[in-house]
């Protein structure tokens, strides 16, 4: 091997071997991301999705408890997606429970429409007679 | 030897990254086609702009992402559309619950009025009976006041025929008494100037005997 290719792997290796170990480094806790899938459980809890998106519900639980341990094992990384997945799951379960709320309030009023619609009718029909 | 198997090496490896990639694009293919079912649904692509607008910004990034970033990121595209589905599903029934509310206001103020119209009716029906049954009261008690009054005439006209017939009867005693005074009082005339009559027996007192025209000379 010559001195100048010699050079050129030095000139090559070494900026690789700065990215393989920034690339393994371990990244900061995510603080940030782990709140936001707290919020977001909260606030699925509290509208109710325990009940209109149970199994959403469930599984922004049980990826915000994996993101718990992967950060007390220090692998934020994956700390950092299952909390995102958890977020994303907990948004999902509250916009399936407004829906559901709505479903539900859509279903009786049209009962109650029909049934007082019915009620006008049989009524007009009853006075009609003689 | 080195070079011989060089070749084959770089081929296999572009046809495992070409594999890759198509299975890549599949992937994107797939999210993409549902993104697009949901934005051309007539029902569902117009709402929730915000959570679409999330939704595609998600699949452009897993679009532009490397092969390690859009294994992480596919779960979180799928997650966007269906939480752009649900939101739009959300909205839609939303928007379908306030036509039900206004016309559930509507049919509640019709009732409302119905049953107002029937309170009236039955108001002016019992309204009606009192009149009636007023007016039947009114015309018993003015019989019973005519009744009552002529009940009082009667007796009014009983007293005064039962006074008369008192009077009557003290009239005819006095005058019973006055003819036996006039009697005794004729005895006793005779007795004193001595042709006492023989006493008579008491006469039964006969009834007033008319006087006759002829008889008084008149």
């Amino acid at each position: 091997m010559t001195s100048r290719s010699r050079k050129i792997h030095a000139r090559v290796a070494i900026p690789l071997a700065l990215l393989l170990l920034q690339a393994c480094s371990p990244t900061r806790p995510p603080v940030e991301d782990l709140a936001a899938a707290s919020r977001g459980l909260a606030s699925a809890r509290s509208a109710g999705a325990s009940t209109y998106a149970a199994a959403e519900y469930r599984s922004a639980g049980q990826r915000f408890d994996q993101a718990q341990a992967a950060e007390a094992h220090k692998d934020y990384d994956v700390a950092t997606q299952l909390a995102r997945e958890s977020a994303a799951d907990s948004e999902l379960a509250i916009a399936k429970t407004r829906a559901g709320k709505a479903r539900e309030a859509v279903d009786k009023l049209r009962r109650d429409n029909a049934n007082m619609d019915r009620d006008l009718t049989e009524h007009a029909s009853t006075e009609a007679q003689p | 030897m080195m070079r011989s198997w060089l070749p084959h090496a770089v081929l296999v490896l572009g046809f495992v990254a070409a594999g890759n990639a198509a299975a890549r694009d599949d992937e994107y293919q797939r999210l993409s086609d549902r993104f697009d079912r949901l934005a051309a649904d007539p029902a569902l692509g117009q709402r929730a702009p915000a959570q679409m607008d999330r939704a595609r910004a998600a699949l452009a990034e897993f679009k532009e992402a490397g092969r390690g970033d859009r294994k992480q990121l596919l779960y979180l595209v799928e997650r966007r559309i269906d939480i752009a589905q649900a939101a739009a599903q959300a909205e839609s029934l939303e928007s379908e619950r306030a036509d039900l509310q206004r016309e559930n206001d509507r049919l509640q103020l019709a009732i409302a009025r119905r049953d107002a119209a029937q309170a009236r009716a039955e108001l002016e029906r019992q309204r009606l009976q009192s009149q009636i049954r007023a007016e039947e009261a009114e015309s018993a008690r003015r019989d019973a006041e005519a009744a009552r009054a002529e009940g009082e005439q009667a007796a009014q006209a009983a007293e005064a025929a039962r006074n008369e017939a008192e009077q009557a009867k003290r009239m005819a005693a006095a005058q019973a008494k006055a003819t036996a005074l006039a009697k005794k009082e004729a005895e006793l005339e005779a007795a004193v100037s001595g042709n006492a009559p023989k006493p008579k027996p008491a006469a039964k007192p006969k009834p007033k005997a008319k006087p006759k025209q002829d008889a008084s000379g008149g």
